[in-house]
Order: C-alpha cells, then sequence, then structure tokens
C-alpha cells in the first residue's frame, strides 16, 4: 500500500504542471509605478519582497505585443520607456479586450527586474475580483 | 531653373538634416529557447521576455535573460532547473555581449535575408564564456529581426549533471533565438 501511494505520488510529481495562476491569491497588491519604483530604488530589497511571489498590479497599457510564443504587455512604470513586462498566453481570450492606455490589472509571478520589472504567467484580474 | 534647383537641394538638405536613421533598436520581448535532447527525455525550456539591443551602426548586439522566466512543460523540472542546475537565487540573470562581426554586410534599410556571425561572451551561472554563433538578420518594411541558433556544453558553465540523471539531461544544450527589434527611444 506505502509502495503504491510512493509511485503514485511520483508519478503526480513527474507530471506536474505549474499551478494556474488565476487559481492563486495574490500576495501583493501594488500599482505599476510603485513595483517598477521599488526596483529601481533598491533591487535587492525589492527582490527580497517580490521575487516568485503572486503579484496583482494595476496600471495603465504601455505597449502590447503579441507574437508566436506569447503575449506581452507593457504596463507604464511612469518614465515612459519602460515598466512591468507581463507574460501571457495567446489563448488568454481577456486579453483580445485590452486596449492601450486603458486601465488594468494583471496578476503575475515576478521573477525580477531586467530593463523592465518581468512577471510570467499572467492572467488578467476581471474588475469583479480586484 | 535654378529657383528649382535650389528648391530641391533645400528640400534634401532638410530631409537630411532632421530625418536621420535610428542606430540603436531594441526589444524587450526576444524569445530564447533551449533544448536538451537526451536519451530517456527531452527538455525544453522557454522565456520569450528577453531584452536586446542592436546597435547597426557598431554591430554591437547584446542579449540579457531572467533564468526564473523560463517556462517549461513540468513544474517538477522547472524547480529542479532553478534549484539544482542554474542555480537562479544566486545567478538570477544570464547575458550575452558580443558583435556581428561582418554587420557591414547587411544593408539594413533593404529588404532582405542577410547571414550574419556573432561573437562574444556568454555569462550564466557566475561562468564566462567565449561564444561565436551564426543567425540571420531579417529586414522586412523597415522592421528589423534576428535568429540564431547555437549550442553550448553546459558542464563550460559549471553545472554538473548527477549521474542518477545523466541519461534525462544532454551535455549539449542547443539554445533558439529570435528576437524583432523596434527603434530605441532612449
Amino acid at each position: 500500500m506505502v509502495i503504491v501511494a510512493g509511485v503514485g505520488y511520483g508519478v503526480y510529481e513527474y507530471f506536474r504542471t505549474n499551478a494556474r495562476t488565476a487559481d492563486l491569491d495574490a500576495n501583493v497588491k501594488i500599482s505599476a509605478i510603485d513595483l517598477y519604483n521599488a526596483f529601481t530604488d533598491n533591487e535587492t530589497l525589492a527582490d527580497s519582497l517580490y521575487l516568485m511571489q503572486v503579484i496583482q498590479v494595476t496600471g495603465k497599457v504601455a505597449d502590447i505585443k503579441e507574437d508566436t510564443s506569447g503575449i506581452i504587455i507593457l504596463l507604464d512604470g511612469g518614465n515612459g520607456m519602460f515598466g512591468i513586462s507581463c507574460g501571457l498566453q495567446k489563448t488568454d481570450e481577456e486579453v483580445k479586450k485590452v486596449e492601450k492606455d486603458s486601465e488594468i490589472t494583471i496578476k503575475g509571478i515576478c521573477t525580477g527586474m531586467l530593463m523592465d520589472v518581468v512577471l510570467t504567467r499572467c492572467v488578467i484580474v476581471p474588475a469583479d475580483k480586484k | 531653373m535654378k529657383t528649382i534647383l535650389v528648391t530641391i537641394l533645400s528640400v534634401s538638405l532638410f530631409a537630411f538634416t532632421f530625418k536621420t536613421e535610428p542606430t540603436k533598436y531594441f526589444t524587450r520581448e526576444a524569445n530564447i529557447t533551449f533544448l536538451s535532447d537526451a536519451p530517456l527525455e527531452k527538455i525544453q525550456g522557454i522565456n520569450n521576455q528577453a531584452v536586446s539591443m542592436l546597435d547597426i551602426s557598431t554591430g554591437a548586439i547584446e542579449f540579457a535573460v531572467l533564468m526564473k522566466a523560463f517556462e517549461f512543460e513540468k513544474a517538477l523540472l522547472q524547480e529542479h532547473f532553478n534549484e539544482n542546475y542554474v542555480e537562479s537565487d544566486k545567478f538570477p540573470k544570464a547575458n550575452f555581449k558580443g558583435t556581428i562581426t561582418n554587420f557591414s554586410d547587411v544593408k539594413w534599410t533593404v529588404d532582405g535575408e542577410y547571414p550574419v556571425t556573432a561573437t562574444g561572451k556568454l555569462t550564466m551561472h557566475g561562468v564566462t564564456k567565449d561564444v561565436t554563433s551564426k543567425g540571420k538578420i531579417t529586414v522586412k518594411a523597415g522592421a528589423i529581426s534576428a535568429t540564431s541558433t547555437f549550442n553550448i556544453l553546459i558542464s563550460d558553465y559549471n553545472i554538473t549533471i548527477p549521474s542518477v540523471v545523466k541519461d534525462k539531461i544532454n551535455n549539449s544544450v542547443k539554445i533558439d533565438v529570435t528576437s524583432n527589434y523596434k527603434p530605441y527611444q532612449g
């Protein structure tokens, strides 16, 4: 019985996929400008606070870019060029409704900062769930 | 006639003075994938949020990527990748800084596909190694894109594969890079 349970757990672990971000509660709710400023002010401190956390971020859509592998929405970080780079699945129906310059809320996993703060596995948060 | 000539020259000079072509290009959506093809398992990691800068006046080209932003089909592989192999808490970023050695062969304003070679230094897992890769620059309707495929040995970057999983992870990893640039307005 223990062996069967062990094998079952091993198989489950091996094939386990990442949890759907939509199902995860946000650890942090923050504006895009505040999140961007947190990283530019002190990246080490921001890493300690936000890295691999589920972040719900609200901001103005500065750019939307779709390519073969996914969709990137850039939320304005307040400096005109950089901000929060949010990676979404092409299958996300909510993305099709997003318009440039509109204010939206996105939930994703913070993986750090390059020139933008990068969130992966993002989903759009509907207005009634903010 | 003289008036017409002066007018044409004036307009040309005005256009020359005020319409300079951009020399620096940028993307925050560069796609970098790696593939380990071992006898018992194929492992692919995908990252479509790498940044890249290209200077067409010098051929300088740079990439930077967050290791934690690589996505895998299986969560366990992603955890092992970050914790056991690339140690992304300790070495969160990888980057390439190099030059397209034959950048002068590329007609940056003329549609076409141009074979190029980039040489430079790839830093990952705290180790910097010289890398040379062949690739292609595509110019189409004013847009510039770059693709390249090359192999690295992960042992070169002080990443060791435990013998128990040596049939699941290939020491030679194929890297594919695709970047669609737009003018940098920094």
